[in-house]
């Protein structure tokens, strides 16, 4: 009935995504290697009841133009991908990205997942394991005898056996994409190749672009609390503006039925 | 007939065009890039006031408008505040101007500066739209190209067509590059909407809705009188 009931309808709606993605974001301000996703809206198309040019009369023009908008459209929720800050736990197979790059992960579905979560562990056959015990790829087999396991920046794991001797089992790859910001979340840290991701580009930590491994750091979020706290305010408020304009519409329909006295 | 009645109408119809206006002000309040419009008004339909409604030179007793029109509704171009982000794909234009992305064959032209990388390795906003270099081609993202800055001489005059983009118009003038045009990137540019602006527009906007709707209930009321003038009761 009223344009500005519909228009104020949208902004509403992209008010209460932008809160979603905030309340996601701040739930995950302690999650290891937690990246933050920002939504982000663009105008919807123009109703022009006539552009600027539009001839006036035979020999005049109207410098201006007429035209009204239909409010907001959620066109992208990104990924950040920036670095959040290294944290030392001590842990040896704790591992940290420093820089770009992702540790690969066999899926039950036997799909690859890509994470930069390195909160490994090991399991009954002493494979590197995530925490929810996706196998590590390749596959890092860590000996029963092993003293101690050392990880190089450029990924190479040596362990300690009895007696000293040092041997190298395995080296942990790492992969990126072109476009990070579009691959799939899925939960659990893990991330899926999509057409807009790109396709995984194998490679070596702390070489040709890929970030060094750090042993004994876990990588924390990268959720900027108070900016994520500022963006809540910005969305609540246009959110009571956008309600404040239904009100007032409500209120003019209102006053129109009222005409017929 | 009372004209004030269709003086009234038109001031019905002019404020609620306003809310309409303001509404989508407000709901692009977090819209990056985003231009806030505003909208003139213009009184017309004037015409000479006779005295006892005979037209001489030497009757007249003023003139009347009778109606009132919103003249035009124009984007507000100043700058919004430039938020940092540290996102090495958010780009802002520092000063005026307008990213160039391609739709198909046509090109549009935006403020929102926040661009991914396609599959193949290009520049594109979140549209999926190529950004443009400064001869108008597409940019690889890894190649460390910042996108060109284009402006015309009268960015007022554009024409908005909704995802954040413009094109030109006859009075707009077209797009030309801008060689000086300052690029920062890691910051994008936030929308320009002032809030407090349009809250106190929209009041006022109501405000003058329920007056003109006042003034036709009156006249309504008026001639009820004027039908039941003689009427035996």
């Amino acid at each position: 009935m009223l344009n500005s009931l519909s228009t104020a309808a949208t902004g509403m709606n992209a008010q209460q995504f932008m809160i979603d993605t905030i309340s996601n974001n701040l739930a995950n301000a302690n999650t290891t290697a937690f990246k933050e996703s920002r939504a982000e809206f663009a105008d919807l198309a123009y109703q022009n009841l006539y552009i600027a040019g539009t001839p006036t009369s035979q020999n005049t023009q109207s410098p201006t133009g007429l035209y009204v908008g239909h409010g907001t459209r959620l066109v992208a929720t990104n990924r950040l991908f920036t670095l959040g800050s290294l944290s030392s736990t001590g842990n040896p197979l704790d591992l940290a990205i420093d820089g770009d790059g992702f540790f690969q992960v066999q899926l039950q579905n036997g799909q690859i997942g890509y994470t930069r979560d390195g909160s490994f562990n090991l399991d009954g056959q002493g494979r590197l394991v995530t925490s929810d015990g996706y196998v590590v790829i390749p596959n890092i087999v860590i000996p029963q005898n092993a003293e101690s396991i050392n990880i190089a920046p450029n990924g190479t794991v040596t362990v300690t056996q009895p007696g000293g001797t040092q041997t190298q089992v395995g080296q942990i790859t790492l992969v990126r994409f072109l476009n990070p910001a579009g691959l799939e979340s899925i939960g659990d840290n893990l991330y899926v190749a999509t057409p807009a991701s790109g396709q995984p580009i194998q490679g070596v930590a702390n070489q040709d672009g890929f970030g060094a491994l750090r042993q004994g750091y876990l990588e924390t979020s990268n959720v900027n609390v108070i900016q994520q706290m500022v963006d809540m305010i910005n969305a609540e408020r246009a959110y009571e503006f956008d309600s404040k304009v239904i009100q007032t519409s409500d209120q003019m329909l209102q006053d129109v039925a009222t005409l017929k006295q | 007939m009372h004209t004030g009645l269709y003086d009234a109408t038109m001031g019905m119809l002019v404020d609620q065009a306003q809310v309409d206006m303001i509404s989508n002000n407000l709901a692009n309040v977090n819209t990056y890039g985003f231009k806030a419009d505003s909208m003139t008004f213009a009184a017309t339909m004037q015409r000479e006031l006779y005295r006892e409604n005979i037209p001489s030179k030497f009757s007249s007793i003023g003139k009347m408008t009778n109606a009132v029109v919103v003249s035009s509704v124009l984007p507000k171009m100043s700058e919004g505040a430039l938020q940092q982000t540290g996102r090495k794909l958010d780009y802002a234009i520092d000063g005026n101007g307008f990213f160039a992305v391609r739709e198909g064959n046509q090109i549009l032209y935006t403020r929102d500066g926040s661009f991914n990388v396609s599959p193949n390795g290009e520049l594109v906003d979140n549209m999926g739209r190529e950004v443009l270099g400064a001869a108008l081609q597409p940019i690889m993202a890894d190649s460390g190209q910042m996108p060109a800055v284009f402006n015309v001489a009268n960015p007022i005059y554009l024409q908005k067509v909704g995802g954040n983009a413009f094109v030109p118009t006859a009075q707009s003038g077209p797009f030309v590059l801008d060689p000086n045009g300052k690029v920062m990137q890691g910051y994008l540019e936030t929308s320009n909407v002032n809030a407090v602006k349009e809250m106190v527009d929209l009041i006022n906007a109501f405000q003058n809705y329920q007056i003109a709707q006042k003034a036709i209930i009156t006249q309504d009321s008026m001639m009820t009188t004027g039908i039941n003038v003689g009427s035996v009761t």
